[in-house]
């Protein structure tokens, strides 16, 4: 018995020396601090990208409470200027659609709640001519940032076009200033909740389901397949059973804004990869994670080629509407679908395997 | 041979450890239905499901309605609770089997070894007579009662559990596992915010000593749990080892299934001993009590030949069936035929990505799936890396697409999988057809070859 106990204390003890041994010669850099990864991209991208957000949603809502008072074409001007940067601002924010953003009761995400495209203009003109600006349905398309988009650009419409159809309808005002609350309703809530959501959203350093890591990668994942799905996939006619293109399909198409905006979304995407701040500090990304662990290097390599690639696509898409160039320029439009179709593998299994983050609920096999 | 192979299935031997075995069975499986309908799985698994990916020869097997499969549940909080008080035992036991296997065979995606271990004991526990001592039955209809039992109706389960961790030994000898210390590698720094001993998960040396330590545990653990000097310290591992991994990683309620199975190594002294306790410290007024003064009858019991016949079968079957994996050419954890019921359990870290394509007859125009229309998280991830479930996938994404009237004249895939933290590959050649490959038993020679 006291044999045994001997021998336990001397293999303890050779363990403990073999490990400090390693420290030196052995690779022991597989640790890495989720911690410091959640704080760089709290401090450095999501709460800057929601701030963002509120300040251009304010300018927007103070400009078109004033187009309302006074509505003529430099207020018109105005109010889409302010459309298109809170639009831009928006899209930072889309990418953290977690926590406060999150499904609640009857409530979608926040992004399905103010950012849902395409817009049907038939459900707008119709709310619009019952003078219904309770938003008690479940017609997300009707509402959020791109019915205001609707209403402040028209389709193909004259600045004189738009100011006649408000002064022909009145309540046309009432629905424009609806949405716009219930934007900044819903905004600004979710902005106020992180500011006390961000401190337990660090410390929760796991990499289970719900942790914050795997909250953040999934939805990463479901913003990076966003862009190709609905902003490139669907208004190519790339699904499965659709027999043409479906232009009008695209994020902002009254605007005409589409192509700007789907690169600010690219860029954002790029930005939480490689872990620079909105401020384009560096900080500490996926990629910084990936360069930790078993495979991660070859895996970031692999990543940024294609990257490069899809930049390159994204650098030759053609100036002016994302719609347009769907009907005239379809192949540069599509390469661009083709190369973020190439890339999501290295975003989506070959980066959540590598790095050990769970994806679902379910049990896993146990041992 | 034979003759003492039935001497020996056929000794006497107390039924306590069998009393016990179905006692805690019952618990165990009254807490996971419990566990499963309070997480809200049944509307996760089987309402909120637009395809289920069907076991092969179970092609049949339908998802009822949303109520049918909540009261299934139900019955089987109901059956549990009935074999653990041995009440109505046989009818209890056979409708936990057929519910519980039922469930499992709804969606092949949320197949686990554990689950097949559940149906496999849940069947057994129907011919065995469990209900004989400290039971509603033995209560209400004295008859029936027993002392004794042939051996064999405790040693089958002795023998399912060492199965289990030795197949599961098997499989962790090989090169991956042992020299590269992968998956563990990748598992391990994942789970670096673990408490106390966390941080040494970042060093891969812990990788390497896990990995050893696990594969060695599977390996021997069984026959330290049949040997008397060495079971109480056995078992105390086996505490240990389901602790760790079921803290470590998210396998649900298998290390409680196992950690309680495992009591049923222990002496019949000890079995005897915690049902008198129950009985004198948790007054069951409703059960029969339990009582160890009757002799030992001499002799084996009425051993049967046919009863002996069944048994050489099923264990043969059960030793074999694993092993099946031998027939098959290339990298099992690539190709994975002949992975699943096998014991291969946490072996590998594999992930996918799928992108189907459905192509239109006439216009020959090929539209681009997002997976996400039809399958959830788990089934996408689970269907993106298992060639017989990419098969299945493309069948329906044919079927639902010409319910929508288009004509599909193919359906290809491009499929990269990443095995232990490799650079993806494609598992086989985009352009095929999936609609033309049949699945079937046969080697699936449409896969790539793994390269290291």
């Amino acid at each position: 018995m006291k044999n045994k106990a001997q021998l336990l204390i001397v293999i303890g003890i050779l363990f403990i020396f073999s490990c400090k041994e390693k420290d030196k010669g052995m690779d022991a850099s597989l640790a890495f601090d989720r911690g410091a990864l959640l704080s760089s991209i709290t401090s450095g991208m999501i709460m800057p990208a929601y701030d963002s957000s509120v300040f251009y949603f304010s300018n927007l809502a103070q400009t078109t409470l004033q187009l309302s008072q006074n509505p003529n074409a430099d207020k018109l001007l105005q109010a889409q200027q302010n459309w298109k940067q809170f639009a831009r601002s928006w899209q930072y924010a889309a990418a953290f659609n977690f926590g406060p953003a999150a499904e609640k009761g009857i409530k979608k995400t926040l992004a399905e709640e103010i950012a849902s495209f395409p817009v049907s203009s038939t459900k707008v003109e119709s709310f619009i001519l019952a003078n219904d600006t309770s938003f008690a349905n479940f017609d997300r398309d009707s509402r959020g940032i791109f019915a205001i988009e609707y209403l402040l650009f028209g389709e193909n419409e004259s600045a004189n076009d738009i100011l006649a159809k408000f002064a022909n309808q009145p309540q046309r005002f009432s629905y424009l200033l609806a949405c716009s609350n219930h934007i900044g309703l819903n905004l600004k809530w979710v902005q106020t909740e992180w500011k006390t959501y961000q401190a337990s959203f660090v410390s929760n350093v796991g990499t289970d389901i719900g942790s914050s890591t795997s909250l953040l990668y999934n939805e990463f994942l479901k913003y990076y397949e966003g862009l190709k799905n609905f902003k490139f996939g669907i208004p190519l006619g790339r699904r499965p059973g659709q027999t043409t293109t479906l232009p009008k399909n695209v994020e902002a198409y009254y605007s005409g804004y589409s192509t700007e905006l789907a690169r600010e979304h690219w860029r954002c995407a790029q930005l939480i990869w490689e872990g620079t701040g909105l401020d384009g500090k560096q900080g500490i990304g996926f990629k910084a994670y990936l360069d930790k662990v078993e495979g991660g290097k070859a895996l970031i390599a692999l990543t940024q080629e294609q990257a490069a690639a899809t930049q390159a696509k994204f650098d030759a898409l053609p100036t002016g509407k994302l719609s347009d160039a769907i009907q005239n320029n379809f192949t540069k439009v599509d390469d661009v679908h083709t190369e973020l179709q190439k890339l999501t593998r290295f975003y989506k299994s070959d980066l959540s395997s590598l790095i050990g983050i769970a994806v679902t609920f379910s049990s896993g096999d146990g041992d | 041979m034979f003759d003492r192979l039935k001497s020996f299935l056929f000794e006497p031997k107390s039924i306590a450890p069998l009393v016990v075995f179905r006692i805690i069975f019952g618990l165990a499986t009254f807490i996971s239905t419990a566990r499963f309908l309070y997480l809200g799985w049944v509307d996760l698994h089987f309402v909120n499901t637009q395809v289920q990916f069907k076991y092969f020869g179970f092609e049949w097997v339908q998802l009822a309605t949303a109520s049918i499969m909540y009261a299934i549940h139900y019955l089987m909080l109901a059956a549990s609770l009935g074999i653990v008080f041995g009440a109505f035992y046989r009818v209890s036991a056979i409708m936990f089997f057929i519910s519980f296997t039922y469930c499992e065979l709804i969606d092949i995606t949320y197949y686990l070894n554990h689950y097949y271990f559940v149906s496999l004991i849940a069947f057994l526990l129907i011919w065995m007579p469990a209900n004989a001592h400290f039971s509603w039955d033995a209560f209400v209809k004295p008859s029936i009662r027993k002392s004794f039992v042939p051996a064999f109706t405790i040693q089958i389960f002795k023998f399912q559990l060492i199965l289990v961790y030795f197949f599961a030994g098997i499989a962790k000898i090989n090169y991956t596992w042992l020299m590269e210390a992968l998956p563990l590698k990748i598992w391990l720094p994942a789970n670096s915010d673990f408490p106390f001993i966390g941080w040494l998960f970042n060093y891969p040396l812990t990788a390497h000593v896990f990995s050893w330590a696990g594969m060695l545990f599977d390996i021997s653990i069984g026959l330290f749990l049949l040997l008397p000097q060495t079971r109480f310290f056995a078992w105390l591992l086996v505490l240990f080892f389901h602790l760790l991994t079921g803290a470590l990683f998210q396998i649900g309620v298998f290390p409680l299934v196992m950690v309680a199975s495992t009591l049923i190594f222990f002496s019949a002294h000890f079995h005897q001993n915690i049902l008198l306790f129950l009985n004198k410290f948790i007054k069951f007024p409703f059960l029969s009590e339990p009582n160890y003064a009757d002799e030992k009858p001499t002799g084996n019991l009425l051993g049967s030949s046919l009863i002996t016949g069944v048994i050489l079968c099923w264990v043969s079957f059960h030793i074999l069936f694993p092993l099946r994996y031998v027939l098959y050419p290339g990298n099992l954890f690539w190709t994975e035929e002949a992975y699943r019921f096998g014991w291969r359990v946490m072996l590998m870290e594999k992930a996918g990505t799928a992108t189907f394509y459905v192509q239109e007859k006439s216009s020959q125009r090929e539209g681009v799936v997002d997976n996400s229309d039809f399958l959830n998280v788990h089934q996408e991830k689970q269907m993106a890396m298992q060639p017989d479930l990419i098969l299945q996938y493309a069948q329906f994404l044919k079927n639902h697409y010409q319910r929508q009237g288009v004509s599909v004249d193919k359906v290809s895939a491009e499929v990269y999988v990443t095995l232990n933290a490799k650079p993806s590959k494609l598992l086989f050649n985009p352009q095929l057809n999936l609609l033309e490959i049949v699945d079937s038993w046969a080697p699936k020679t449409w896969l790539n070859r793994f390269e290291e």
